[in-house]
């Protein structure tokens, strides 16, 4: 046995086989025998007690035991996340980050749903108002609504009002989130 | 409520998994026998890991209080011992990442010291001034092979239950106690030297 081989059985544990080489070894190389004798010295120690548990701690164990579980939030205070955290949580970025998945994953099919919906309402309001009997100037002014020349803008004014409803989902998410948030803290304090 | 007495021929396993089946069952006092048999291990083991007297009475109290309440769905399937022993590692380990997180590195100095001075004082005529010696050096190793290393010596585990314990394959706990046996006897003639 050499040096190397020697180091890789002690640091395998000294497994039985190779020991009669290894001592034998040892006697020998005296680096290989202090390290030896570093080992003999090292094993019981490890084995030896660390510290008792402090006094006391049975029954401090025993007393958290009897008391309710706390009910604090899952995850750390807001302040204590780094920035790139809190803002991947904020609600405006995740609807942001919806909006633009959903657009970059079925943009033309979105396009083709708004438009074939703008161009369904047209033609209903159109038909409900001819049947209500309105005068011929509005039939043929909401007539030409399903006409291709005006379809364009009306898809503009549906992707307006769209848009000035994501402020109001926007609060929304928010008034839910934090009622959510402040519902722990106010079951602990009950 | 006092611990269940034993029945006579009974050994110790049969009268742990008799306490575990009272526990389960909302017994406080099989329960206290429990922590009463498993607290210096426990309290031992976290502070191998955490190396802080407070830290680690905290990791393993919280242990045990972790252990009561999900002593509803523990199977049986390993021992009390073992169970337990794996949830005070995952709390030690969090703790010693949250501390590191906060701190910005793995161990204080202050705590060390203080850790060797109280070996230094609890009385162990036999090991002499060996014991702070081998805190210091324990010191210098990772938390995983400090785990590793007093689950195998001091808990007295095998390979198998190191791994079990320490949620990872037997491969990796032989590697840490290598590295954690080579580092150790390196630095053992050293600090003899001194």
């Amino acid at each position: 046995m050499n040096c190397t081989l020697f180091e890789r059985w002690l640091d395998e544990g000294q497994p039985a086989g190779p020991e009669a080489e290894a001592r034998a070894h040892a006697r020998s190389c005296d680096s290989c025998a202090r390290a030896l004798a570093a080992a003999a010295a090292l094993e019981p120690l490890l084995a030896s007690e660390i510290a008792p548990a402090p006094d006391g701690f049975t029954a401090r164990v025993m007393e958290r035991i009897g008391r309710p579980p706390a009910l604090v939030p899952a995850l750390p205070a807001a302040g204590a996340l780094p920035w790139w955290i809190r803002a991947a949580m904020d609600p405006a970025t995740v609807l942001a980050a919806l909006l633009a998945a959903l657009l970059a994953w079925r943009g033309n099919v979105l396009w083709s749903l708004a438009a074939a919906g703008a161009a369904e309402t047209a033609r209903s309001a159109s038909q409900a108002l001819a049947e209500a009997g309105g005068t011929a100037l509005m039939v043929t002014g909401l007539g030409l609504l399903g006409d291709r020349p005006v379809q364009p803008g009306l898809d503009l004014g549906l992707m307006c009002l769209a848009l000035l409803a994501v402020p109001s989902l926007y609060r929304g998410t928010l008034r839910v989130a934090s009622r959510a948030s402040s519902l722990p803290r106010a079951l602990t304090r009950a | 409520m006092g611990a269940p007495a034993a029945t006579p021929g009974a050994d110790a396993a049969d009268v742990e998994r008799l306490w575990v089946e009272r526990a389960r069952a909302g017994d406080t006092g099989a329960f206290r026998a429990l922590v009463d048999r498993h607290r210096d291990r426990a309290y031992g083991l976290a502070l191998r890991i955490v190396r802080s007297p407070g830290d680690a009475e905290e990791v393993a109290q919280d242990a045990f209080v972790r252990a009561w309440r999900a002593l509803p769905r523990f199977r049986g399937d390993a021992r009390f011992g073992t169970w337990l022993h794996r949830i005070v590692a995952r709390r030690a380990f969090d703790r010693v990442a949250a501390l590191r997180s906060r701190r910005g590195r793995e161990t204080s100095l202050e705590e060390a010291k203080d850790l060797a001075e109280r070996a230094a004082a609890d009385p162990a005529p036999a090991e002499g001034g060996e014991r702070p010696r081998l805190e210091r050096l324990m010191a210098r190793l990772s938390e995983t092979q400090r785990a590793a290393v007093t689950l195998y010596y001091y808990e007295d585990r095998s390979v198998e239950e190191v791994a079990r314990i320490l949620a990872m394959p037997e491969n990796t706990v032989k590697t840490h106690l290598s590295r954690a046996r080579a580092a150790l006897r390196a630095a053992w003639p050293r600090e003899d030297e001194r």
